[in-house]
Formats: structure tokens, C-alpha cells, sequence
């Protein structure tokens, strides 16, 4: 049995109807006709523009994906372009990108050994200069006459100045810098650069022969140089370039630039690694050889007047992490009454502790270690007296000579501690020149001749 | 009917020329609101259906000498019609008109989800197909006129409107089912 006419009914329900429109269902087919044309020609018109448009669209979107594509591959046109002036460009010279040249044209030569004597002063036109102990017993020490050709004579005591043995003479400056191993078999001296390029003389056999090198080349007169033993050295250019030697200056690598510091400061390294910058009122640290180096700025001490700035500062350090460090504060340039101030590190300049006021009027500070340290009235030329603390700067007290010969005592730069009971300086009473041997940590001195 | 060869025009007053509106109108006329009902049925929507009978009309009328005189005009024009309706159908404009198109208010409330089914399932039907099956159970036209419309004998657009049933019988119930 079919039951079509339930099937017709869902059908029919399921599709649906809607009427058409009155439109539609009124009009005779020939007007329907006419108007569908008009509509399909309307609509083609239509169609036409659209498609013109969007031709047109199409064809911008060509042109601008082409002109962008090609800027993004830098695509340069084939015509010469003729480019305006060229931008104003700072450039800061480099001394060298890795390897260094060394300037060794203008090295001093090595002369054979011999004795001149002179005094401390340039007045009488011979000074002492550079005096370094590798121990108590080991020194070595410089004279030279002034003028640019010298000539420069270096000595070497193996008794604690008891006797001068010349070991080298040059036609040039004296020695800025000498270092020497403990045992004396090696050294390096360093000589005065400025108006001549300067010379870096080194022995590997105590001192029997020598051989000449020049310093990198463009480590001009304001270039700081500084040796932390006679193998390894670093050179700050005038435009802070830092370049490193390993082999007593035969090579030399740029290390880095220092950016952000000024020219000026002092530059002393404690290890190969661990180093300082300082530049009043920062003092740069460094803990990768000079690679990188990050500012570090001591307390301000109470008191010190607003306008006040830093006029001398000095770093010592006494191995890789104990140091100690002097501002002085002034208020005007010439600094009439200055006022000094010490501050302790103990992880190699990371940090400083609170500062420690210093006597009124102290003119020089030696720091023997962390607690003891050595003041001296007066200028180089005329020491007044010379005090001494054991406590940090608690308590002071007057340093007297050993013997009573030399009352007061003459104590002049520079003065050093190979360790914290023994050191030396150089002395002179009523002009004469003498070395200062202490083995007290400064309390008394003895005096040594100098080479006669 | 006479049939006077005329030539084909795009402009709208070229596509029927006055002297010929007349003749027009009584060819077709009687014909357009079954076709309309055709049309809609083969493609649920009124604008489409409209659409698709003014084009065929148009049609019919540029190849009005391709219509033998004397038969009956109802056959040739559906015929016409259900072109058309192809036509659109296979528009993919006229497809997405379809998905977004909304349940005619027509449409019966009742088990609506049912008629939902069949709807869908009709629409998922072949042309031919659901040709046959608008024509016999939507226009309810004998299958003499079906199979002219057709072009085929009786006895095929018997077995087409039975073919298209099957394909639509997991949408109906046992009851409904045909038992030819």
C-alpha cells in the first residue's frame, strides 16, 4: 500500500513554499523579460566597473609589493647616484684591533753598565728615580741626568743596599717603572716617555744582558703605563684603548676600550685579572683582565661641603682583595686646606668601607697594610715630621730615626713595604740622598748610601 | 500558438519587441506560477526561483522556434525551468546563499527537526533526482508530463521518482516508505 499522499505531505512540508513576489506574480511575462534584461545589463555594467577595479587594485598591490620587495633586497638602480656631503662622523682612533705594533724604531739602546752618581733633586741635575724591591734584600733603583738624552744608569743591591752594582745605562730618561722577580733573574724597566717614546729594557738572566722594545705604537705622552710583573703590563691610550702584554711587552693585544671614564686616573692592576681604574670621585673595577670593568663610587663623608671635590686620590693594594684608598676634598683648585680620607676594601675595589678621617694637614699617606699606615707632614722637599697609626687611624704617633744621626727625618717619595714589617724610601737630610730601611714597619729607619 | 523567428537582442527593448510582447504573454503566462513553484521547489528560495523563471522565460523566448507548434508548451518550459534551476545550483554564490538561507516561514512547526532531515536530505539529492521528485510529489504532476519534462519514457521517470524515494528512505519512517 503506497501512502504517497503522506509522502507528499512531508515533502511538501519539508521544502516548503513561498509566494513570489507581486511583483512577479502580477507582470506578463514579456515585461518580466524586459526588466530581467535591464537587470543582467545593469548587473554586467556592474561587473564590468568591479572588475576594472579590482584590475586597478591588483595592479597597485603589483607595483607596491615590487618597489617594497626591492628596497628589502636592497636593490640599488642601475643609474649613478650622485650622494650629498657626508655626515659629520665622530671617529675615535683606535691604537690596534688585536695584535699591536710595536713602536721599536725609536727604542733606547742598552749601553754597558756604569756608575755616575747624583743627588735626589733635578736642581743639581741628576735625580734618583724608581726605587723597587722585589724583597727585603733585592732592589733595584735609577739615576739619570736630566735632559731628554740622559744619560739613565740602573743599579741593583742584593743586600739591602749595602752595595750598588751598575747593571745598565742608556742615552734617554730615567726609569719610570722597574720590576723584577723575587730571585732577580728577571726584570723590566720602563722608561720615562713624554717628549721621547719610551723604551722597555728586560733582562731573563739578572741583569747581564738586555734587550730593547719599543711601546705600542701610538701610546702617546698621556698613555698610562702599568707593569704587574716584569712579563705582564698594560698601556691605557689617550683614547682609553687598554692593550696587554704577556711577554714583557714583545706582543701586545687590545683588551677593550674604557668607555664612559675620563683620561688622568691611575691604573694599577693586583693580579692578571683583578685590576682598578681611579678616576675621582669612581674608581672602575675590573675582574677579567680589563675586559670589562664596572664603576664604583665611595661614600661621600659627612661633613664635606657641598661644592667640595676630589683632588688626589691614590689606591694601594696589597694583594688581589685588601686594598686601601685616600681621597683627599678640596673646596678651591689650588686646595689650601684639603681634607683626607681613607677608605678599606676588601674584594679588590667592589666595595669601600664607610671613610676613616685623616689628620688635619697630612700631606702624604703610605699604607703599610690595611691597619698601619704612615702619615707625612709637609711637601717633598721639606717633610716636617711623620706619623704613624696601628689601628686605623684610632691612634697616631711620631716616627723617630733609628740611630738620632738624621732629626727629622726626610722622607720622600717614594716609599714602599715588601711586606708589612719591612720597607724602604728614599731620604736625604741637609741634601744629601740616602735609602730608608725599615724592619719595624716604619717606627725606625736606617740609612743606606745610594750608588757612589 | 503561432511562432514568428525573431532575432536576439541584449537590449531590453530589442528582447521583446512590442509586436511580439502579445504573443509572448500567451505562451508563457499560464505557465509562470508553475514554474515558479518549480523553481522554488528545486531551489528553496524565492529570489533564486524568480531569478530562474524570468531567465528561462528569456531563454524560452530566444529559442521560441526550437518549440514545435501545436504541443504543449507546459513540458518544453519546465524543461527550461529545471536548466536553470542547474545552473544556479551549481553557482557557488548560489551555494552559499543556501547555507546561510534561513527555514522558510512556511515551514511547518511541528517535528521540525524531521522536516530539517529530508530537507537536508533532499537537497543532498541529484539534479535529476530530485527533478523527479519535486515533480511528482511537490507539483504533483502525473508521470506522463514528468517524463516529458524529462525527455524520457513513463516507465523511467516511474523508476526515477521510485529511485529518488529510496535514496531519501532513512529520512522517513517505515510508514511512509512506498511499496510499488
Amino acid at each position: 500500500v503506497i501512502d504517497e499522499d503522506r509522502l507528499r505531505t512531508r515533502l511538501q512540508q519539508a521544502i516548503g513554499y513561498e509566494p513570489p513576489s507581486p511583483s512577479f506574480s502580477t507582470a506578463r511575462p514579456s515585461s518580466l523579460i524586459v526588466r530581467r534584461v535591464a537587470s543582467r545589463n545593469a548587473m554586467e555594467r556592474r561587473n564590468s566597473v568591479l572588475l576594472a577595479f579590482v584590475a586597478g587594485l591588483i595592479s597597485v598591490a603589483i607595483v607596491v609589493t615590487l618597489i617594497f620587495g626591492a628596497r628589502a633586497l636592497h636593490l640599488t638602480p642601475s643609474v649613478p647616484v650622485h650622494p650629498g656631503p657626508p655626515a659629520p662622523v665622530a671617529v675615535k682612533t683606535e691604537i690596534c684591533q688585536a695584535q699591536c705594533e710595536v713602536n721599536s724604531q725609536h727604542a733606547l739602546q742598552p749601553k754597558p753598565a756604569a756608575i755616575r752618581q747624583c743627588g735626589i733633586s733635578t736642581a743639581t741635575g741628576c735625580a734618583v728615580q724608581a726605587p723597587f724591591f722585589a724583597s727585603p734584600s733585592l732592589g733595584w733603583i735609577s739615576n739619570s741626568f736630566t735632559g731628554p738624552d740622559g744619560p739613565a744608569f740602573l743599579y741593583r743591591t742584593d743586600d739591602a743596599g749595602q752595595l750598588w752594582r751598575p747593571v745598565l745605562s742608556w742615552d734617554g730618561p730615567g726609569a719610570e717603572q722597574i720590576r723584577s722577580s723575587a730571585d732577580g733573574q728577571e726584570a723590566l724597566i720602563v722608561t720615562a716617555w713624554g717628549s721621547h717614546p719610551g723604551t722597555i729594557f728586560h733582562t731573563s738572566d739578572a741583569g747581564t744582558h738586555w734587550t730593547a722594545r719599543g711601546l705600542p705604537v701610538g701610546a702617546a705622552s698621556d698613555s698610562i703605563v702599568y707593569f704587574l710583573n716584569p712579563a705582564e703590563g698594560w698601556v691605557l691610550s689617550a683614547n682609553l684603548d687598554l692593550i696587554h702584554t704577556i711577554d714583557g711587552g714583545t706582543n701586545w693585544t687590545r683588551v677593550a676600550r674604557l668607555e664612559g671614564v675620563q683620561q688622568g686616573g691611575n691604573l694599577l692592576f693586583l693580579t692578571s685579572s683583578n685590576g682598578v681604574y681611579v678616576q675621582p670621585p669612581t674608581v672602575d673595577v675590573t675582574h677579567d683582565g680589563g675586559a670589562t670593568w664596572r664603576a664604583t663610587s665611595p661614600a661621600r663623608p659627612e661633613g664635606v661641603p657641598v661644592g667640595a671635590f676630589v683632588k688626589h686620590a691614590q689606591a694601594t693594594f696589597f694583594n688581589s682583595q685588601d686594598g686601601m684608598l685616600e681621597l683627599d676634598y678640596c673646596t678651591v683648585a689650588l686646595c689650601p686646606s684639603r681634607k683626607a680620607f681613607a677608605y678599606r676594601t676588601s674584594d679588590g675595589g667592589s666595595h669601600w668601607s664607610l671613610p676613616v678621617s685623616l689628620p688635619a694637614g697630612v700631606g702624604r699617606m703610605i699604607f703599610i697594610d690595611t691597619n698601619h699606615w704612615i702619615g707625612i707632614f709637609g711637601d717633598v722637599m721639606s717633610v716636617r715630621s711623620v706619623i704613624r697609626t696601628s689601628d686605623v687611624g684610632q691612634h697616631w704617633t711620631d716616627v723617630a730615626s733609628a740611630d738620632g744621626s738624621y732629626s727629622p727625618w726626610d722622607l720622600l717619595e717614594p716609599m714602599g713595604f715588601t711586606d708589612p714589617l719591612r720597607g724602604w724610601a728614599l731620604g736625604a737630610s741637609r741634601g744629601y740622598p740616602s735609602l730608608l730601611i725599615t724592619s719595624d714597619g716604619g717606627i725606625t729607619w736606617i740609612a743606606r748610601a745610594l750608588p757612589t | 500558438v503561432k511562432v514568428v523567428p525573431t532575432s536576439v537582442s541584449s537590449s531590453p527593448e530589442q528582447a521583446v519587441r512590442p509586436h511580439e510582447a502579445a504573443e509572448l504573454d500567451d505562451l508563457l503566462a499560464p505557465l509562470m506560477l508553475p514554474a515558479y513553484r518549480l523553481a522554488f521547489g528545486m531551489l528553496r528560495n524565492r529570489e533564486e526561483a524568480e531569478d530562474a523563471v524570468q531567465d528561462a522565460a528569456l531563454s524560452a523566448w530566444k529559442h521560441r522556434k526550437r518549440f514545435r507548434a501545436g504541443a504543449d508548451p507546459k513540458p518544453w518550459f519546465f524543461a527550461i525551468v529545471a536548466n536553470r534551476c542547474r545552473s544556479t545550483r551549481r553557482s557557488p554564490w548560489s551555494r552559499l546563499l543556501r547555507q546561510a538561507s534561513p527555514v522558510p516561514q512556511s515551514a511547518p512547526a511541528p517535528d521540525v527537526d524531521s522536516n530539517l532531515d529530508l530537507r537536508r536530505a533532499v537537497n543532498r539529492l541529484r539534479h535529476d533526482d530530485r527533478l523527479a521528485l519535486v515533480l511528482r510529489f511537490y507539483l504533483d504532476l502525473p508521470y506522463e508530463e514528468i517524463a516529458a519534462v524529462l525527455r524520457i519514457s513513463e516507465a523511467a521517470a516511474r523508476s526515477r521518482a521510485q529511485r529518488a524515494v529510496r535514496r531519501l528512505r532513512p529520512e522517513l519512517s517505515q510508514s511512509e516508505e512506498l511499496t510499488w
